[in-house]
């Protein structure tokens, strides 16, 4: 077992959460255009977290409700995406959530095998596997069932039973058990001990503390979005128990005085003072090295832009196109109306082209009224004969009219 | 460039994830009916008897050129449904199966082409349905219907690329599928998908010339090439230029908008 890889890394990892004052289109554009505005309220979920899980831990997320541990389970799992800082993924992730990516109309089977299909395996893969999904389930005759009709218990063990098939790398379980009874938590406690044991990661995200200290090497203590601390659960445990207590003995007022200092500075966070944080850390760091901090996290996310050249290539089909349009409205060719780009624009332009070059057919008017369709482009006999049918003016009569036109 | 490069390659990567997405997904839809999936063909098939009755039956309208109308309009429904359908049900794709995607690893930029797939039935049912009728008027499959090879990509480039961009646009601005509707209704009766322009006195030539400036009118009419075999791509002369242009232009528009969008869509829905 290699316990060396680095399986998932995280670094200077901040999540903001725009509290826009409604999700309308403005505020959307303007965040895209600018990420900054001043009049915004913005709130940081997570502020500045690092940490790396190796090949083969099973690592526990605990903290108080509303610490930001689904986030950070979200951002690894790729659902949502962070402000700042990276995250280094190296493998497949899963996350069992109850009805996590299922189709209500479909039976079970019928979502094992999307599922499975969604993953990339093949159908042999499936047809194999599919006995041993569905004992693992439990669901017996219900397997043949719409999901709609499910509990959320047997929800959550028809995705554990799928996710564990899949063979994920790196597995993610948000109080995904939680739902399941006793016979079946042992159950998959037992396939994910099998799991660690072949070297795969486990992030635990709990409330369970006997959970925790069960299954977990390590453990992340997240308290308002910060990391209070990361270690084995012997260390950790303790400490979180002791400030649980701490936290529940007071009284009530003396709580929401701490929520609300802790939350006012969630909201007075800024990428400046995660710069800061970041460089006061290691006051080692030398020039070269703080200025590669400070421009990785300036740099965020691959923003995107439009590259030169593609601007130009943009552009030119842009006003390729219109260009045609504006010679299809005039009596000009475009080879011609490129030769003299001046007189096109000034003469040509919204000019009827000569009848014989228009291909389809023409009305011709007198007198302000439709009198005959002309067919120019009549390669075929069975179209006169069709029209004759179908009481249109053949071509004889339209010749006559046209030549009394010009008379 | 480089985000519709990308785009592409993940089109390509994730094909096979798209096919399957979208077969259980109108399995899914089906199973709710009685007919089931038989709706997947009767549907065109009724929308086609609807509009035979309508403008073959009680208006006796007339194709241009003597060709028979109702094959000529049938081509017309369903080269322009499928571009209408991939638009603007691949346009909402998007926001509505955004969490099914989150939580598999694929991208969302797959998304509107598996809703594109769902509608390769009936745009197979409606077009395969205007040649046979056409066959029965005597144009049977001649040369011409190599042209296919030329005008069914840039089809699906062209309403894939739209729907892309139309998605992104919803994400942000989630009012615009009315909008969409309203603009498919009128293009509808704008690019000959039924009536042929040509017909009314009151627009003037100058316009009727340049319909095939118009994407939609452009492949509407290449597939009726193919049907009645009446001219080469080629022979569309400048007009070919013009509706590649736009594509293009459309394909780095909608696939750079897409991967900026991408990452933020969490935070928007």
């Amino acid at each position: 077992m290699n316990s060396d890889k680095i399986k998932i890394k995280a670094e200077y990892l901040t999540k903001k959460f725009e509290l826009l004052p409604a999700k309308n289109t403005k505020n959307k554009a303007r965040s895209l255009v600018s990420s900054s505005n001043k009049e915004d309220q913005d709130f940081w979920a997570l502020r500045n977290i690092s940490f790396e899980i190796r090949n083969g831990e099973c690592v526990g997320v605990i903290g108080l409700n509303g610490a930001g541990k689904s986030t950070l389970s979200n951002i690894i799992s790729g659902q949502i995406s962070q402000t700042t800082g990276q995250v280094e993924i190296n493998g497949d992730v899963s996350i069992i959530a109850a009805n996590a990516g299922m189709q209500g109309n479909l039976s079970g089977r019928e979502n094992i095998r999307l599922k499975a299909l969604m993953v990339g395996m093949s159908n042999k893969e499936i047809d194999n596997k599919m006995d041993d999904i569905i004992e693992f389930s439990e669901l017996g005759p219900f397997i043949d069932q719409p999901v709609k009709t499910y509990s959320s218990g047997m929800k959550a063990k028809l995705g554990f039973s799928i996710m564990v098939h899949q063979d994920p790398d790196i597995m993610i379980v948000d109080e995904g058990l939680s739902v399941g009874d006793k016979t079946f938590v042992d159950k998959s406690r037992k396939r994910m001990f099998e799991f660690r044991d072949q070297g795969k990661t486990i992030l635990l995200v709990s409330h369970d503390m006997r959970t925790i200290k069960e299954w977990c090497d390590r453990v992340i203590w997240l308290n308002y979005g910060e990391v209070k601390a990361y270690g084995t659960p012997e260390e950790i445990l303790p400490e979180y128990n002791k400030f649980a207590n701490w936290f529940k003995k007071l009284s009530r007022k003396e709580q929401k005085i701490y929520k609300d200092k802790q939350r006012q500075k969630q909201m007075d966070y800024s990428v400046n003072q995660l710069k800061k944080d970041v460089l006061s850390e290691d006051p080692n760091m030398s020039e070269a090295e703080k200025q590669e901090v400070t421009q990785n996290l300036k740099k965020n996310k691959d923003s995107h832009k439009l590259s030169l050249l593609s601007k130009v290539v943009v552009w030119f089909c842009l006003l390729g196109f219109i260009w045609t349009g504006l010679v299809s409205i005039s009596d000009t060719r475009l080879i011609e109306s490129i030769k003299h780009p001046g007189e096109f624009l000034t003469e040509r332009l919204f000019k009827e082209k000569k009848s014989s070059e228009i291909k389809s057919s023409d009305v011709i008017e007198i007198k302000g009224s439709p009198v005959a369709i002309i067919d120019f482009a009549d390669k075929k006999p069975q179209h006169t004969e069709l029209a004759m049918k179908n009481g249109d003016q053949s071509n004889e009569t339209i010749q006559q009219l046209v030549d009394g036109a010009d008379q | 460039m480089k985000d519709a490069i990308l785009y592409i390659k993940e089109q390509i990567k994730y094909f096979r994830v798209a096919v399957n997405l979208s077969q259980y997904s109108t399995k899914s839809t089906s199973m709710q009916n009685k007919f089931g999936r038989l709706w997947e063909i009767l549907d065109p098939l009724v929308q086609l008897a609807i509009n035979y009755l309508i403008f073959g039956v009680l208006m006796h309208r007339t194709a241009p050129d003597g060709l028979p109308p109702l094959a000529w309009m049938f081509i017309g429904m369903g080269v322009y449904t499928f571009m209408q359908h991939v638009i603007t049900v691949g346009s909402k794709s998007v926001t509505r199966q955004f969490k099914l995607t989150a939580k598999m690893k694929f991208p969302v930029s797959i998304m509107p082409t598996s809703s594109m797939v769902g509608f390769l039935t009936e745009f197979s049912i409606m077009v395969g349905g205007g040649l046979v009728i056409a066959m029965f008027y005597g144009y049977y499959p001649s040369i011409y219907w190599l042209q296919i090879f030329f005008y069914f990509p840039l089809l699906i480039i062209f309403s894939l690329s739209m729907s892309l961009l139309c998605s992104s646009i919803e994400v942000v601005f989630p009012d615009f599928k009315f909008f969409l509707n309203y603009i498919f209704r009128f293009l509808m009766y704008g690019s000959g998908v039924i009536f042929d322009l040509g017909h009314f006195s009151v627009i003037p030539n100058l316009f009727i010339q340049a319909q095939l400036i118009n994407p939609f009118y452009y492949l509407i009419e290449g597939f009726r090439d193919i049907a009645f075999g009446r001219e080469w791509f080629w022979d569309k002369g400048m007009f070919n230029l013009g509706f590649v242009l736009i594509t293009l232009f459309l394909l780095i528009i909608a696939a750079n908008t897409h991967m900026k969008i991408r990452d933020r869509i969490s935070d928007y829905l």
